[in-house]
């Protein structure tokens, strides 16, 4: 099967203009498409082909070795890849220029010709290498990787031309062509959908992996993405879900840890030694500091790993309860972990946003160091901060932040400033929340007020499916604590713009999982509250029910189907009993009575038989009863009593032990009868 | 439980091999060679544009196969199928097809199925390859080099695809179908597969139709030279059709090309010259003699090759001997004998034929059972011809008796190529003039030497 005419030209141009080699190609598409006009032919043998092979595969060792030196091993087997065509063409060429226009198989396959030489005589078979060479040209193609929408097009154009040459004749050509062009529409849509199913994958993995990885905050160091450079990429997982109550507006602060010291773009807690914190009598609240006149309540649900997890806490948080855990310790950050507890917690904060637990402000809550003291006092300068009061300052600060502030998830480069915080200040004035608290605390620390580093996740999303808020892995925040009037207060400057920021980042498939979620969440509610979650052993009830029934149903058919079966050999059993009043077995029992055994397999004339019965004219009263057995019709009242006389008769006659002639053993002896 | 695992693989992958080659066209195989690369090459879709090639040959097959799904058509066929085929000897006989469909159907193919293609699990497990044990450890426990053979051994014919004609609406056509047997036996001939490819040419759908036959297939025949065996007259119970007489004509029968062994006398230099190639006399025998066959199959090494010569040499003096003007009308076969009667006529041959067909080695008797079969026939006896896959004590004690008692005897022993030569010339009365070595893949020329 010879490919059509300048197929194989057409083919090797198109590998040729995808690889940037197009002289070279069209020169390979003359020689091989010159051989329909030149009636010049070459008589290779078949071990000139194997040459020829042997020299192709020595040339794609060689290129195979320089890919690798210059490239490394991936990029090597690609660039291989691309110059295929070029490696083979001697091969083909030998093919096209010989007499047959064929070539011996086995100059492709080391195997063949081991064989070849154990049988000479073996047939050949031989291999036409025009059409793998088309398929080989183009996937070389491939590999040049030009994003065009032409390679797509030249590809559907050069498969088409030679799927013309090899279709089926039955069909009508209109038929065909409406075929061809639905296959190419379907093809590019596969594509174009494969392209972006592979990005979301990967995209899902890295989030899964990163999620797989994640760890609780470290109380002690948070390394910020500040200096990073690309983009924040946070998923829409749902991590805890916050029941506030009534009247309390969002969004909410909820602090994990806080810090005091920041060097190279990362914070440090200094003398945040944990602490163990006792629970009261009931075991299940804990009081993490003296108690307020006045409280607000929040609950929060969250998850715990292998039953440790850090407390999300609102500022000013003096009480937790219903927290059902074995270990809780707290630094003097107001970082509070907790150990041995179940995998779903559900606790109940009481707070009082005007006081705080927090140790009080020290020597380094005003550290700010050298060279970021360089561009942060000039700013403080400009907004004439120095000599206000706090509270003016706080005010000034924030609008500083709000005004000439964007919020972004794009990481760029510090570009000529060295500091990446400067270079967000004085030069992008874009960032995300890490930069602005950063920002705000340093800001605050040159003017002499006391700042630290609080992180944690802002609650602002409520959720569709239950009275209260969810918090997701992109909710995660930052913000400044700043002292002022005997306490910390939260204090957050990230322009609000960054809700809908975060919110445009989210999953059009972000329904289905929120879904999933809840329904993960209520699950993990009665498997870790069994007993004491009312609510969900309503529901539970509700979804046992109808798995109830049907497992009933289940039975019950599976019943039904076993039924006819038991009705039948009920019915047997009473069919069974036809004949059964035979006064017939009467001389059986006396039989039996006598020793004369009746084996299991025996039927009653073969026993008569062995035992010598019938000698006692004992067979017409046997067919009388076989029939009262067996017989449908049954018998009549005259033979009933035939039967019934006869058998009186018998009994009398062996009314006593019978004599056994010559033999002792029960039942192999034989019956002769009244003495 | 390995053993039955490798099996099971064996046989799935066998099964998936042949299911790709008939349904697929050698297009549908480089479009699968195609979407299977770039696959692979495309795995990553920021690294090649594999993936698009991957795409548009995946979307061709799937409307290959789904026009496949809808397009089908109804036919009705049966085979006219001659009784007997020959090894190795291409076998043509004729397949009606008639087109069931109101519609006129165009580039249609038949395939035949064979029954019985793969070896059972016991055969595998009992079967070894008759090297197996030159094998190397790995590829004995494996046993993929014995699957191959048990598969080729199984294989009773190689078949192709066969275009049919084109059958017109409700229309009846005849149709030649040409196919190789393999293996002597009856061949079994399942159902009739009517394939039709889709419009790209690539897959193809089938139409099964349930018939069956059976072909028996002959031992392959080498051309025998005319046989002097040294006759003595017997009683014949046959009468004169069977009586029996020894001797040569030389009455000039034919002229016909030289086959290897031919002697140098026969030469027709004239012809020769005219023909360009050489070419001998034939002369016609004038007398006929009665000969027995003796066929060994006495073997318990499992050398299939030798065993299949054997036959195939028992089969070339069964039709040979009734055409040179010879008789042989008895027959030993394993631990049977034959005998056919009915005078001169040919139709022994073909039920001779049918039992050398059909033969089978015997693995559990020795050769020695064999010995009393023949020595009470020996009245019967004007001359026999043994094939012998040995030369072992327990032949040349058979040989030596059947000497002993005056029967004419020519001896062929089947060996290996590079066999040795027998050292019992020496010891042993047995004249060297009347036993030949036969060497496989020289059968032919050590034939016509005799």
């Amino acid at each position: 099967m010879r490919s059509p005419p300048l197929l194989l030209g057409a083919a090797l141009l198109f590998w040729g203009w995808q690889s940037g080699v197009l002289f070279l190609a069209a020169g390979m598409a003359l020689i091989l498409e010159g051989s329909r006009l030149i009636r010049f032919r070459l008589n290779p043998s078949p071990s000139d082909f194997s040459r020829i092979a042997d020299l192709c595969g020595i040339g794609l060792l060689v290129l195979f070795i320089y890919f690798y030196a210059s490239k490394g091993s991936t990029r090597a087997i690609l660039g291989l890849l691309q110059w295929l065509p070029l490696v083979c063409f001697p091969l083909l060429a030998a093919q096209v220029y010989s007499t047959l226009e064929k070539m011996d198989m086995a100059a492709l396959f080391w195997t063949l010709r081991r064989k070849r030489k154990e049988k000479p005589l073996e047939q050949r078979r031989s291999i036409d290498i025009t059409f793998p060479y088309l398929a080989l040209s183009i996937l070389s193609a491939s590999a040049a990787n030009v994003r065009t929408p032409w390679f797509y097009a030249g590809v559907f154009s050069l498969a088409a031309w030679a799927l013309w040459h090899v279709r089926s004749r039955g069909f009508s050509p209109v038929f065909w062509i409406t075929l061809s062009v639905f296959a190419g529409i379907a093809g590019y849509a596969g594509h174009v959908g494969l392209h972006h199913l592979q990005g979301a994958l990967e995209s899902k993995a890295t989030e899964w992996f990163t999620e797989f990885m994640r760890k609780d905050p470290d109380p002690y160091r948070v390394t910020t993405a500040i200096g990073d450079v690309g983009s924040l990429k946070l998923s829409d997982r749902i991590l805890f879900r916050v029941v506030p109550q009534p009247g309390l507006n969002s969004p909410l602060l909820l602090r994990e840890a806080c810090y005091n010291l920041y060097r190279s773009s990362s914070w440090f807690a200094l003398h945040s030694e944990f602490r163990k914190v006792e629970p009261e009598p009931d075991g299940t609240t804990w009081k993490i500091s003296a108690a307020a006149d006045s409280a607000k309540t929040l609950r929060v649900s969250e998850y715990l790993r292998q039953g440790k997890g850090v407390l999300k806490l609102p500022g000013g948080a003096f009480e937790i309860a219903e927290l059902p855990v074995l270990k809780m310790v707290k630094n003097p950050f107001g970082a509070v972990k907790v150990q041995e507890g179940p995998g779903l917690i559900t606790y109940q904060i009481r707070f009082n946003p005007h006081i705080s637990s927090d140790s009080p402000p020290g020597e380094t809550d005003l550290v700010i160091s050298e060279s970021e003291r360089a561009f942060i006092s000039p700013i403080a300068w400009d907004l004439q901060i120095t000599s206000m009061p706090p509270q003016e300052v706080l005010k000034k600060i924030y609008s500083f932040f709000q005004v000439k502030f964007k919020y972004s998830l794009v990481l760029n480069s510090p570009g000529q400033t060295a500091n990446p915080l400067e270079s967000f200040l004085v030069t992008s004035r874009e960032g995300h929340c890490e930069y602005f608290a950063t920002a705000t605390v340093l800001l605050l620390r040159s003017v002499g007020i006391p700042a630290r580093y609080a992180t944690g996740y802002s609650v602002q999303e409520r959720s569709g499916m239950e009275n209260g808020f969810i918090v997701r892995t992109r909710h995660a925040h930052a913000w400044a604590l700043v002292h002022i009037e005997g306490a910390w207060r939260d204090f957050d400057t990230t322009p609000s713009s960054w809700f809908s920021a975060e919110e445009k980042s989210s999953s059009p498939l972000k329904p289905v999982y929120d879904l999933w979620s809840f329904l993960t969440f209520k699950f993990s509610r009665w498997h870790w509250n069994e007993g004491r979650e009312g609510a969900s052993m309503k529901y539970l009830v509700w979804f046992l029910i109808p798995l109830i029934l049907l497992l009933a149903r289940r039975f019950f058919a599976g019943s039904l189907v076993r039924n006819p079966g038991r009705v039948k050999k009920e019915i047997l059993k009473v069919e069974s009993r036809a004949g059964a009043d035979s006064e017939f077995y009467l001389i059986e029992k006396r039989l039996l009575q006598w020793g004369y055994e009746r084996y299991p397999w025996e039927t009653m004339a073969t026993w008569i038989e062995r035992i010598k019965m019938d000698a006692m004219h004992i067979e017409p009263l046997l067919r009388i009863h076989y029939r009262y057995r067996f017989d449908p019709k049954g018998i009549t009242a005259t033979e009933k009593e035939i039967l019934k006389t006869g058998v009186q008769t018998l009994l009398e006659d062996i009314s006593h032990p019978l004599e056994r002639p010559g033999e002792n053993s029960a039942g192999t002896g034989s019956l002769v009868g009244k003495p | 439980m390995a053993r039955r695992l490798l099996y099971l693989s064996f046989r799935s992958v066998d099964t998936v091999k042949q299911w790709l080659a008939r349904r697929f066209t050698k297009a549908g195989l480089l479009v699968l060679g195609g979407l299977a690369a770039s696959a692979v090459v495309g795995l990553d879709t920021n690294q090649t544009t594999a993936y698009q090639i991957f795409t548009f040959l995946f979307a061709l097959l799937l409307l290959s196969i789904a026009s496949c799904i809808f397009v089908r058509g109804r036919y009705e066929a049966h085979r006219k199928l001659p009784r007997f085929g020959t090894v190795l000897e291409p076998l043509t006989y004729r397949i009606v097809v008639q087109n069931k469909a109101p519609k006129r159907q165009t580039g249609l193919l038949l395939l035949e199925n064979l029954e019985d293609r793969l070896p059972s699990f016991n055969e595998f497990l009992k079967t070894p390859e008759p090297l197996e044990r030159a094998r190397n450890p790995f590829d004995r426990v494996i046993g993929y080099h014995r699957w191959l053979w048990l598969t080729s051994r199984k294989l009773g014919a190689g078949l192709s695809e066969q275009p049919l004609p084109v059958l017109p609406p409700g229309g009846e056509m005849e149709a030649p179908v040409e196919i190789l047997p393999l293996k002597r036996g009856p061949l079994r001939l399942g159902s009739l597969t009517i394939a039709r490819p889709d419009p790209f040419g690539l897959y193809k759908s089938f139409v099964t139709i349930p018939t069956s036959g059976s072909i028996l297939v002959l031992p392959k025949r080498y051309p025998l030279p005319p046989i002097q065996l040294p006759g003595t007259r017997r009683h014949q119970p046959g009468g004169v059709a069977l009586a029996s007489s020894v001797g040569d004509s030389e009455e000039f029968l034919s002229v016909r090309d030289y086959r290897p062994g031919d002697p140098l006398r026969k030469i027709h230099w004239k012809n020769w010259a005219k023909a360009g190639r050489p070419i001998v006399k034939e002369y016609q025998d004038e007398f006929f003699v009665r000969h027995a066959l003796i066929l060994d199959t006495f073997q318990h090494t499992g050398q299939t090759e030798i065993f299949e010569e054997a036959v195939s040499i028992a089969a070339s003096f069964v039709s040979t001997i009734q055409t040179q003007e010879s008789l042989l009308d008895l027959m030993f076969v394993g631990t049977e004998a034959y005998c056919f009667t009915s005078g001169r006529g040919l139709a022994h041959t073909d039920r001779m034929l049918e039992i050398l067909a059909s033969v089978r080695p015997c693995t559990d008797k020795p050769f020695s059972t064999l010995h009393p079969l023949v020595m009470e026939r020996t009245s019967l006896l004007s001359g026999c011809v043994c094939v012998l896959l040995a030369w072992d004590e327990e032949r040349k004690t058979l040989i030596r008796h059947l000497k002993g008692v005056g029967v004419p005897l020519l001896v062929l022993v089947v060996a290996e190529d590079k066999a040795p030569e027998p050292p019992d010339s020496a010891e042993s009365p047995l004249e060297a003039d009347d036993i030949h070595r036969l060497h496989i893949g020289k059968i032919k020329e050590g034939l016509a030497e005799l």
